[in-house]
């Protein structure tokens, strides 16, 4: 039983990789239908009708939670932040940060130098606080909203299961507000802290005013010091030195109420010679009209210490014309503040109608090392500019870049990526490589690298190729008797296997098994 | 003309109201777009994603003015001349034409080379050269364009004809002579390349010992069906100098351009091309080398627009950056909708020979279409110690290695030029200029 349910789990999230991949799901019956009529009027080749049934997928996991929802007045002023800051019990400190966040927010301009259009957010036009009117926490799963439960359910992660889910914690949350948290006392016992960021300015303000907004300042950029005013919640973790985290700690977020900006922020923090892995995945329910997320994360890894951090974001896109869909301007950077720290991210990008979103990791401490694997997908008319900034300022520290691109339908996907290596970094090393797969000819697949060389000991090296899936290999699946769909599946997880393979096993190993198994077993 | 001007800025708008409009290199209707650009007076910042990575601060800080031909010890014009030897020489001082040292611009008339000056052109010729200026569309549209375009009151219109191989090189030679004032110079030249026809072209811009100057030069050209290119670009001009040009090309259909750049001197240079095709089955090739030291800042910009399917283009550019120069790169290969069965790449390696030099690289794709070949690639680093290595177990110095093998990183780009002197002298150049690297180094 669970095993079913976690295949489920690991379906939405990879949703279009696993439409493509062999022995994933059935096509759509619809579009079967739709394409076989298709035949009879047009004669399309096999390549385009495969093109189009991807094109033409609808977003599955649309749907309105119906929960009664606590909103605030619409728009945003002074008054609002420090209802929000009130409404969350925050010390005084958090409400003057808020404050003066928000101050310096009212003196910035949205930025426009990102491959991206989109209608100008009204920012006096959005929800900056909602949650769940269920005043009582609940202490257990019974009294969570049977509600909620059944949202866990269709979208196939319920709750109850996920205790027996090898070995995760959820830190579940839905639109802002945590509704549960699991395997609590056994992070409790190795004096690990994973609890939602409003109960950590709570119940560790020191932690939190020592390590909050320092990798990620307040000024850091329009989206972040909106962020950095009106964040609702998110996730806190700190593993005390020379622990290892012994589960791969997730955190599921939500947006759910129409026209409710999510401000999420996370801080983990890894302390001298400690691991841990994070996973964060989302959904969003259906709507027309664009929902925005502005989220923060921010990972501090002392000496020695280790922080992987793995995303799969599957917000709603938009239909298929281009109507609706989230915009998700997200600042995620992480610290290599110690010797030999290491910091990896990972992401899967295959939702959001705009995403604009790039995690870096600033490589201060010697011998540190930051990486970055992602694999991007946009379709339709999804615009994707996503990429990484690997600062090096240590001595020794290295940096690995691996960026696949998919662009498919009328939508666009850019990589842009900085590396920067100061005069003090001295042996700095990075390869990166930024490769675009074209599916169609309608899409774009762009590559903007960014490379800032200021010592001469370093080897910076960034190669990019752009290519499509060809009708040679295609034909030669064909000829082994795969259907085209299917093996446009397999050349595009093929194509991003490298990425895949960094996931953790709690998100990969079933899609990663399939895929691999279907691709290897036929190719070979 | 007097100076009474304090900045850059104040030179530029002193310009806008002086001279006749007979004075100009293009006509008023052409102008007046860019007099209004220029009247504006808005300099690119480095909040410009395109000059993000090259400060205006201290060309913007000079005052210039026009200086007519002042006297020139001829010998160094013999000099330069001896670059491209067998060439048909032409000689601009200071900005301006100079006739007394250029060779007949009819030369090559009967060869079907036609030649004249931008301020002397019949309305037929004014038209076809014109409309090659307002074909093109310079992604990069910063003000130096249109200060070319605007105040330029000098400049050739090289027109080949079609259906011939024009065999004697085209050497321009620009000259600032000026020591004390600084000196300004703006040619616009336009190039149009008939059907089937061939030309060479060597733009050598130099200075005499410690002139002062800004060159703001621009460069349009078109090749139509079937015609080729060759152009070569020297910037060996004064510590005193800053360059800032755009070239602009149009390649028609199965036209071929081979492009080599050279920037070795100034005080900074901002050197933009800008290729287009416009018709299907062309080819492009880009090459260059930048090499800096002292507090140089060379910035080489390439721009690659794939209009049109079937074409072919190849960007290999290197940098050696020594002492405290700056190199930049910023390369854009942009492949429209429609453009299939492109195939495009780009290189930009760099070499960092000292520990206060520093490169900013960007190599761009933009892709538009599916059945494309693209690809891009960087590196940055220090020689190879291995290397360095082997090369001292063979009883070499250290500064002999590293001389031998930065030497062998140019070579790989200079070889390509056809011209053989001209390949020499580019050759002892980047030598003379690496053993002075490795001497202060040492």
């Amino acid at each position: 039983m669970s095993i079913v349910s976690s295949c489920q789990f690991l379906f939405f999230n990879l949703d279009f990789f696993v439409q493509y991949a062999l022995l994933a799901m059935n096509m759509d019956r619809k579009n079967q239908i739709l394409n076989s009529e298709n035949d009879k009027n047009i004669a399309l080749s096999d390549e385009q009708q495969t093109i189009q049934n991807i094109t033409n997928q609808d977003y599955k996991y649309g749907f309105v939670t119906d929960i009664e929802m606590e909103e605030f007045p619409l728009g945003l002023n002074e008054n609002i932040v420090r209802m929000i800051s009130a409404k969350k019990n925050e010390p005084e400190f958090m409400t003057e940060w808020r404050l003066k966040a928000y101050r310096h927010w009212l003196k910035m301009k949205e930025p426009k130098w990102p491959k991206l259009h989109y209608p100008e957010v009204n920012f006096d036009d959005l929800y900056y606080y909602a949650a769940p009117k269920n005043e009582n926490a609940p202490k257990s799963l019974d009294e969570v909203d049977p509600e909620l439960i059944r949202t866990f359910d269709k979208l196939g992660v319920p709750l109850e299961e996920r205790e027996l889910l090898a070995g995760v914690a959820v830190d579940a949350i839905i639109d802002s507000v945590s509704v549960a948290t699991t395997f609590k006392n056994k992070l409790n016992e190795l004096g690990i802290i994973f609890c939602p960021m409003s109960e950590a300015i709570q119940d560790h303000p020191d932690l939190i005013k020592k390590y909050l907004g320092t990798v990620v300042p307040y000024t850091d950029n329009f989206y972040a010091t909106l962020n950095s005013a009106v964040f609702s919640d998110g996730s806190f973790v700190y593993i005390p030195p020379g622990i290892r985290c012994p589960m791969e700690l997730s955190s599921y977020f939500r947006i759910n109420a129409a026209k409710t900006g999510q401000f999420e922020r996370t801080l983990i923090i890894a302390d001298k010679g400690s691991y841990v892995s994070y996973l964060e995945g989302c959904t969003a329910p259906m709507r027309d009209e664009n929902q925005l997320h502005a989220a923060i994360v921010e990972l501090i890894a002392m000496e020695d210490a280790e922080i992987k951090y793995s995303t799969v974001q599957n917000w709603y896109a938009g239909n298929k014309e281009g109507v609706g869909g989230i915009y998700n301007f997200v600042t995620k950077r992480g610290l290599c503040a110690g010797n030999h720290s290491k910091i990896s991210w990972t992401q899967v990008e295959t939702g959001s109608a705009v995403t604009w979103k790039y995690p870096s990791c600033i490589l201060k401490g010697d011998y540190s090392v930051g990486e970055f694997y992602s694999v991007a997908l946009t379709n339709n008319f999804q615009q994707a500019d996503t990429g990484t900034k690997m600062i090096h300022q240590g001595r020794n520290t290295r940096s690995l870049i691996i960026s696949k691109g998919i662009s498919a339908g009328k939508s666009n996907n850019a990589y842009r990526g900085l590396v920067k290596v100061s005069s003090k970094a001295e042996n700095a090393r990075n390869y990166s490589q930024c490769d675009s797969l074209l599916i169609g000819d309608q899409c774009g697949a762009h590559t903007y690298p960014y490379m800032e060389i200021e010592n001469p000991s370093a080897q910076v090296e960034h190669e990019a190729t752009t290519s499509k899936v060809s009708e040679d290999q295609i034909f030669y699946l064909n000829q082994r008797g795969i259907s085209t769909e299917d093996a446009v599946g397999m050349i595009v997880s093929g194509y991003a296997r490298e990425v895949f393979q960094q996931l953790p096993m709690e998100f990969a190993v079933e899609a990663q098994a399939l895929m691999s198994l279907s691709l290897e077993g036929s190719v070979g | 003309m007097t100076e009474v001007s304090t900045n850059f800025k104040d030179c530029i708008q002193d310009q806008i109201h002086s001279g006749d409009d007979t004075d100009f290199a293009l006509s008023p209707e052409l102008r007046s777009s860019s007099l209004a650009i220029l009247n504006e007076g808005i300099f690119p910042t480095r909040k410009d994603e395109e000059w993000r990575y090259t400060p205006l601060k201290d060309i913007l800080g000079r005052k210039f003015e026009f200086i007519s031909n002042d006297k020139l010890n001829p010998d160094l014009l013999v000099e330069h001349k001896k670059v491209v030897p067998d060439a048909q020489h032409i000689v601009f001082i200071n900005g301006e034409y100079s006739a007394e040292f250029s060779d007949d611009l009819t030369q090559q008339a009967n060869a079907g080379l036609a030649i004249k000056l931008m301020t002397d052109l019949d309305p037929t010729d004014r038209q076809k050269a014109e409309n090659i200026i307002q074909n093109s569309k310079l992604s990069d549209n910063s003000i130096f364009q249109h200060i070319a375009l605007g105040l330029s009151q000098s400049g050739l219109f090289i027109d080949a004809t079609n259906d011939t191989e024009i065999a004697k090189p085209l050497h321009l030679l620009f000259l600032s002579s000026t020591a004390g004032s600084t000196s300004f110079s703006n040619p616009v030249n336009i190039i149009h390349i008939g059907q089937n026809s061939s030309l060479k072209i060597v733009e050598q811009f130099v200075s005499a010992q410690d002139a002062q100057a800004v060159t703001i030069p621009a460069d349009y050209i078109h090749l139509n069906k079937g015609s080729s290119l060759d152009f070569y670009k020297l910037g060996l001009e004064s510590e005193g100098t800053d360059h800032i040009s755009n070239t602009a090309v149009e390649l028609s259909e199965s036209a071929e351009l081979n492009m080599h750049q050279y920037l070795l001197g100034s005080r900074l240079t901002r050197s933009n091309s800008e290729i287009t095709f416009v018709e299907p089955g062309a080819q492009a090739k880009l090459c260059g080398i930048f090499l800096g030291n002292k507090s140089q800042h060379l910035d080489i910009r390439t721009y690659m627009d794939h209009a049109q399917p079937n074409c072919t283009s190849d960007q290999s550019f290197r940098g050696i950056m020594n002492d405290r120069s700056r190199g930049v790169f910023n390369g854009m290969v942009l492949v429209r909708e429609h453009a299939q069965n492109t195939d495009a790449h780009q290189s930009n390696k760099n070499l960092l020979l000292s520990r206060d030099a520093r490169i900013d690289t960007k190599p761009q794709l933009e892709i538009f279409a599916d059945d494309v070949k693209c690809t891009h690639g960087a590196t940055i680093g220090e020689l190879d110690e291995d290397a360095l290595f082997y090369l001292q177990s063979r009883g070499i110095s250290k500064v002999d290695a590293a001389l031998m093998l930065t030497h062998a990183f140019a070579s790989e780009i200079t070889q390509e030029i056809q011209i053989d002197s001209l390949r020499e002298y580019v050759q002892h150049k980047i030598a003379n200029r690496l053993r002075h690297i490795q001497t202060t180094n040492a």
